[in-house]
């Protein structure tokens, strides 16, 4: 049975996004989320940013932004990411109103993989799910990066015939390899 | 509609059970399970059978499917376990990982839902019963998981654990139960007179459980994904159980200071998280207050602000909401249990000081609610909170600044090289150093240490404690006293959390609930009661002999029989399932360890298709060996060799395969080639292989390769093959001399065949034939064993014989030996010579060497020799040569020279003719076949250097001083005997020759009338010779006068024309010698016509007609005497 992920960042829009793209375009099963209030997007200066509520449509903000500075949200690329968005799903979701079930939970920031564990969820099935965390700085490039990561972490993970034994490994040899720090941690549904 | 469902549910099934893709057929099943559980549950029990029957389906995700399934037909309807829980129990042991992993997440719903049922249900039945007894096997073998080799399988175990903790206790006033779980089975749901459940039992199960969960979280070596999971289960228990909140906080307490030291930095850095993000969880809980000094620290340990901490502090109206759902017996209660909760208090101070010290509301009912809780902690786990509280306080007095300084300086000693992953993200800089809070601090984290290692005055104390509590707890689960006891204390209690109590009577406790005197009087009788009976028990000690019922030892055999021969029996099941070489493995050492009976059975089995399973045999013997020489570890390494039975195996094993029909396969030359050890009974039963006709031939072969292949009993091996080299059996000796002689070309062989057959050759001079000749079995031998016979001298050669070929050297020792015995001997030796000496040739060097240097006495074999050599070729130059130097140096018998005659020149052949003749006349035959070639092959045409006309003159030519006449005339006759040699032109030629010699051969006439009788067509031949004898007036030669006499009376009447032209009286003489010639010569004057007649002299004619007697003197002296075989008759 291939493996169910999901990936979450605070917005849903750049992070989680670039690896849903990538490692759906890859075959594997997936899907994004944000953890935040709300959906986040950069505004004219850092204390202005652009601010919507987790069902507006990436549309919507594609519209709304061009509508507002074309030239601006062209420049910095957001335009451009709004633009792959409304192409993968219609609007962002938030991670907390979400009852599907994960076999691997990546995260991006040490503050979502918190929110996450202690997401308290309603506990019945006691199956596993892995909760991973990448810190992932907020931009493009960077999102880039570790949305290969993810998606060869992803992969590796699917090709085991076992994941919660061979998933130790797995990880602390990507962590030698990425020279990255990761958490990670079980949860039970 | 239910119609068209179980329409569709049959198709489902049916498509599921197809061959196809294994998703497909989960979905299918899926489908199914809709379909019965959420549309129509009436029909569960008509498809329950049918969907079951897939847990044994191939494919691992079909068979986790139902488990899925099996799990949602018992949260519908319980009483489904009964039917299902054979299939659980039997998926448990799957060999899919992920399927267990599956059943013991389902088995956590199951278990729990099993639990409630029963707790409600009257049902009692067997069925019940015995389900229930599976159930318990079921969780069993799921705790034991926790030492499995899988993380996920370790994972889940600890979740059913955790879930067996929950169900298996009580919950109490404070427990925090997340909604989702509400309706979930507790003890308190659960009668204390249940038919098949009983309460006290399950409860110490759930504190066992519990215990066994902290010390595994605890365990050094855990992953960290096992870590976080136990720590996640043991903080769920203690929001749910607050009861556990202690031991809870304490563990966390020890596992910060003890992370396991295999985990890596990143891991490090999880868990601590995680440690953090669960004790935030806990500090939020009511029943954590009295631990929130001890959790506060922990949490700045790993980081957390204080800001994060305040946040999580129990809100403040927590309390009320506590007190509202006190009951009322508890309130009337309060008043008593201020006052001892004030003493109590009193008690803990010193250790707990920390809770005014931090400045947290120490309230009044606060407090008491903290403290009441704290109490029940201890009194259901008192030792390890005590233990540590105790040593704690009892460090703190002696943490003095010298002291601090003398530990930190010894400790320096044992800082480790690289600074572990552990220490790094633990240390977190000293802020209030010095300051009483972190002295104490301090003091817990070395008290928590110390009892973990074992040491301190806390765990000495605790430690003693423990074991009358054992005791006691032991004697609880026959739970008469207790339950009378606790019987009168539950009264209206219920469900309130002094219910715990009642079940540890032996815990004085001073802050309960309940009446304090009334408990505690029959708490204290309690423990005084039980004690000294508890006691008494332990002083019987357990011992299996009394407990189990010895086996009668036929039945003892039976079964270990009977087991055998299913191990016997499980052939093809074992190869298909790749274990074939475990059964191998297990029935050589069972018939190597057993007796008699086992070896038996295996023998016949093994021989039974011996082809097959010729490896058993062989492995049994290897067994045996390893056994003999003591190899192996579970005997007595002192034990002795003891080959015995490891040559009765081989022994056996040896006669079965010789015996079987069939030697094609070689079983038994591999398993003595192959035998780590050839004992001396195995080898006599190769012999024994070796001398039967029919297998001879690969017990020879099995020789060979034991000769070649066990180098260390080389010899020996040789020595047995050498011996049959000698054997009566034809087909044995002839085997034995192949290989020997196969053998002999190896360079290392060479000399002990060499040797031995030398040895038997000299055996031969002895006296009477050698005891070796008849091996082992003298008496059946027919050979006379005191007298050489000639069946005996022939076996003592043929080895010797065989090698010479290969060896001419060999022929120099056997003329030796011949010279040396007697004539019996000689004359077999020289039968038996032909085929070696053929083998080697005339031109042998070494055979020139011997007719050379021919030793006295070995002349026949030396002429023996010879003749074979030359009797189908034309003899060589160089044997010619040193037979003719031999001939004329050393010995003159002619008969040596016989084979070489036709190497010889003519002059030395003519010379040595009257010799040759006198010979007897098989020799004299044997000597003109070689001079006329008879018996050359047509391949090597005879090349003579004498040429047959030459021979018959040369034979004329022999002066009667040399060889008597009669010799020459036999010698003559057989030549004649040769019409194909000697035709009628060669004798021609011969008479021709003859005739000119002077004075003519006395056997010349002998030869003309012998040439006549066989060729009566020369007569005008002979006529003419008659005429030339004529005038060589022959009759001056008596002899050849007597023969013209009768050579003229046998040409009659071609003769008559030359009788007229003899002198009158010659022609006188013939009348008067053969008067019947006289009518016959008138008849032929009277047919004649006159001028002929007139021809004839007158004088002829006169003697002719005159009859008278007168014969002149001369003729009649010179009359030959009259010999018996007399010419004439020819």
């Amino acid at each position: 049975m291939p493996l169910r992920y999901a990936v979450v960042c605070s917005s849903n829009q750049n992070r989680s996004m670039e690896a849903h793209n990538l490692m759906n375009k890859r075959g594997l099963i997936v899907r994004s989320f944000g953890s935040g209030q709300q959906v986040k997007l950069p505004g004219t200066s850092l204390e202005k940013p652009n601010i919507y509520t987790f069902d507006t449509t990436y549309d919507f903000m594609y519209k709304d932004l061009y509508n507002k500075d074309a030239n601006l949200y062209t420049q910095n690329g957001v335009l451009h990411m709004l633009d792959r968005n409304r192409r993968i799903k219609e609007k962002p979701e938030r991670f907390q109103d979400c009852r599907e079930r994960f076999d691997v939970i990546f995260t991006v920031e040490e503050r979502i993989f918190d929110q996450v564990m202690e997401e308290n969820r309603e506990k019945r099935t006691n199956e596993i799910v892995h909760v991973i965390n990448i810190d992932v700085i907020d931009n493009p490039e960077d999102a880039t990066v570790a949305a290969f990561m993810l998606c060869e972490l992803g992969q590796k993970l699917n090709a085991t015939e076992d994941l919660d034994n061979s998933i130790n490994e797995i990880l602390i040899e990507f962590e030698q390899k990425n020279k990255q720090t990761i958490l990670h941690a079980v949860s039970f549904y | 509609m239910s119609e068209n469902i179980q329409e569709t549910i049959v198709e489902l099934i049916n498509q599921a059970s197809l061959y196809g893709k294994d998703t497909v057929r989960v979905q299918h099943l899926r489908h199914v399970q809709e379909l019965i559980l959420r549309k129509d549950p009436s029909l569960l029990d008509n498809f329950l059978e049918e969907v079951l029957g897939f847990q044994s389906d191939k494919s691992p995700e079909v068979r986790k499917t139902i488990i899925s399934f099996i799990e949602e037909a018992c949260q519908h309807d319980p009483e489904v376990i009964v039917k299902v829980i054979d299939s659980l129990q039997l998926l448990l042991y799957d060999d899919n990982i992920l399927v267990q992993k599956k059943l013991v997440v389902s088995m956590i719903t199951i278990y729990r839902l099993t639990l409630k049922w029963l707790s409600k249900s009257r049902l009692s039945d067997e069925n019940v019963r015995s389900m229930w007894k599976s159930m318990a096997n079921v969780k069993n073998s799921i705790i034991t998981k926790l030492d499995s080799d899988n993380d996920g399988l370790r994972t889940v175990a600890i979740k059913f654990i955790e879930m067996l903790a929950l169900v298996l206790s009580r919950r109490s006033q404070d427990s925090i139960i997340p909604a989702s779980n509400e309706q979930d089975f507790s003890l308190n749901l659960l009668q204390e007179d249940h038919r098949i459940l009983c309460r006290n039992k399950l409860e110490q199960e759930g504190k066992d459980v519990m215990e066994k969960l902290l010390e595994f979280t605890l365990s050094q070596h855990l992953s960290s994904v096992n870590l976080i999971a136990a720590m996640g289960a043991i903080a769920n228990i203690a929001r749910q159980r607050p009861d556990y909140m202690s031991r809870v906080v304490q563990t966390f307490e020890a596992l910060q200071v003890n992370l396991p030291p295999t985990l890596v930095d990143s891991q490090v850095s999880s868990v601590r998280k995680i440690i953090k993000l669960k004790l935030l969880s806990l500090l939020k809980h009511p029943a954590s207050l009295d631990f929130q000094p001890q959790i506060t620290t922990l949490l700045t340990d790993l980081g957390a602000t204080q800001a994060e901490v305040l946040k999580h502090l129990p809100k403040g109206p927590t309390e009320p909401k506590r007190k509202l759902t006190l009951s009322n017996n508890e309130i009337n209660a309060k008043k008593s249990k201020l006052s001892t909760d004030d003493v109590h208090m009193f008690d803990k101070d010193d250790s707990n000081s920390g809770i005014s010290g931090k400045g947290i509301s120490p309230g009044g009912a606060h407090g008491s609610s903290g403290s009441s809780t704290s109490t029940h902690s201890s009194s259901s786990h008192p030792q390890h909170q005590t233990a540590i509280d105790i040593t704690a306080a009892d460090l703190v007095g002696k943490l003095s600044i010298g002291n601090v300084v003398d530990l930190v300086l010894v400790s320096m000693l044992h800082l480790p090289e690289k600074m572990p992953a552990s220490f790094q993200s633990t240390y977190t800089p000293i802020a209030a150093a010095g300051t009483p809070a972190q002295i104490e601090h301090l003091a817990r984290l070395l008290g928590a240490q110390l009892t973990a290692a074992g040491y301190g005055k806390g765990y000495e104390l605790m430690k003693s404690q423990q074991q009358v509590k054992t005791s006691v707890d032991n004697d609880m689960d026959d739970g008469k006293l207790v339950s009378n006891s606790a019987g009168v204390a539950r009264d209206g209690a219920y469900p309130s959390s002094s219910a715990d109590v009642e079940s540890k009577p032996n815990v004085l406790s001073a802050g309960d609930n309940e009446s304090n005197d009334m408990l505690s009087t029959t708490a204290g009788l309690t423990t005084m009661s039980t004690i000294p009976g508890v006691q008494q028990k332990k002083m019987k000690p357990f011992k299996l002999a009394d407990a189990i019922k010895p086996i009668e030892y036929d039945e003892m055999q039976r079964m270990s029989t009977d087991s055998f021969y299913r191990i016997l029996n499980s052939e093809d099941v074992c190869e298909t399932a790749g274990v074939g070489h475990v059964r191998k493995k297990t029935m050589t050492s069972l018939v190597c360890l057993s007796e008699r009976s086992f070896r038996d059975i295996y023998e016949d089995y093994i021989f039974a298709e011996v082809r097959k399973r010729y490896d058993l045999a062989f492995a049994w013997l290897y067994q045996e060996y390893v056994y003999a020489n003591g190899y192996l570890s579970i005997l007595d390494p002192n034990k002795r060799k003891d080959f015995t039975k490891y040559d009765d195996t081989l022994c056996r094993l040896l006669d079965y395969l010789q015996e079987k029909p069939d030697q094609r396969d070689g079983l038994f030359s591999r398993l003595l080639t192959s035998a780590p050890l050839i004992t001396d009974n195995a080898l006599l039963v190769l012999k024994r292989y070796c001398q039967d006709e029919n297998r001879c031939q690969f017990g020879m072969n099995t020789l060979r390769d034991l000769v070649f292949r066990r180098v260390n009993m080389r010899e020996k091996f040789l020595d047995i093959l050498l011996d049959f080299t000698h054997n009566e059996n034809n087909s044995v000796r002839s085997n034995a001399i192949r290989i020997a002689k196969s053998l002999y070309e190896k360079e290392d062989f060479r000399q002990s065949i060499e040797r031995h057959a030398l040895k038997f050759l000299k055996h031969l001079t002895a006296s009477q034939p050698p005891e070796a000749l008849f091996g082992e079995d003298k008496k059946t031998s027919t050979i006379p064993a005191d007298t050489w016979t000639e069946e005996s001298i022939r076996l003592c050669l043929p080895l010797y014989l065989n090698l010479m070929p290969l060896n001419h050297q060999l022929i120099q020792p056997l003329a030796t030996v011949y010279t040396a015995v007697n004539g019996d001997i000689k004359r077999v030796i020289s039968r038996v010579l032909e085929i070696p000496v053929r083998g080697m040739g005339m031109n042998s060097p070494e055979l020139l060497k011997l007719v050379e240097n021919c030793p006295k006495g070995a002349e026949t074999l030396v002429t023996r020799i010879i003749s074979i050599l030359t009797e189908q070729t034309a003899p060589s130059p160089a044997l010619v040569e040193k037979v003719r130097d031999l001939y004329q140096k050393r010995v003159s018998d002619v008969r040596f020279l016989i084979p070489v005659l036709t190497g010889l020149e003519k002059r030395e052949i003519i010379s040595a003719l009257p010799k040759l003749i006198k010979q007897s006349p098989p020799v004299v035959k044997e000597v003109f076949n070689r001079l006329l070639g008879l018996n050359a092959s047509p391949e090597a045409p005879h090349t003579s250097p004498i040429l047959p006309f030459e021979l018959l003159v040369a034979l004329h030519q022999i002066s009667p001083e040399e060889c008597e006449l009669k010799t020459v005339m036999n010698a003559t006759t057989l030549c004649f005997n040769e019409r194909t040699i000697y035709t009628h032109n060669v004798l021609a030629i011969v008479i021709q020759q003859l005739v000119d010699i002077n004075p003519i051969p006395v056997l010349f006439m002998r030869t003309v009338l012998q040439a006549l009788s066989f060729y009566p067509k020369m007569v005008g031949f002979v006529m003419n010779i008659l005429q030339r004898l004529i005038t060589k007036q022959a009759w001056k030669q008596a002899r050849i006068w007597e023969g013209f006499i009768k050579c003229c009376q046998k040409t009659r009447p071609h003769s008559f024309p030359l009788l007229i032209r003899l002198p009158p009286p010659q022609l006188k003489h013939v009348l008067q010698t053969a008067p019947e010639l006289r009518e016959g010569l008138i008849r032929h004057i009277r047919s004649m016509s006159a001028p002929q007649r007139s021809s004839i002299p007158s004088s002829i004619l006169s003697v002719i007609e005159d009859n008278s007697e007168t014969v002149s003197p001369e003729i009649r002296i010179q009359t030959i005497p009259t010999t018996t075989s007399a010419p004439t008759e020819q």
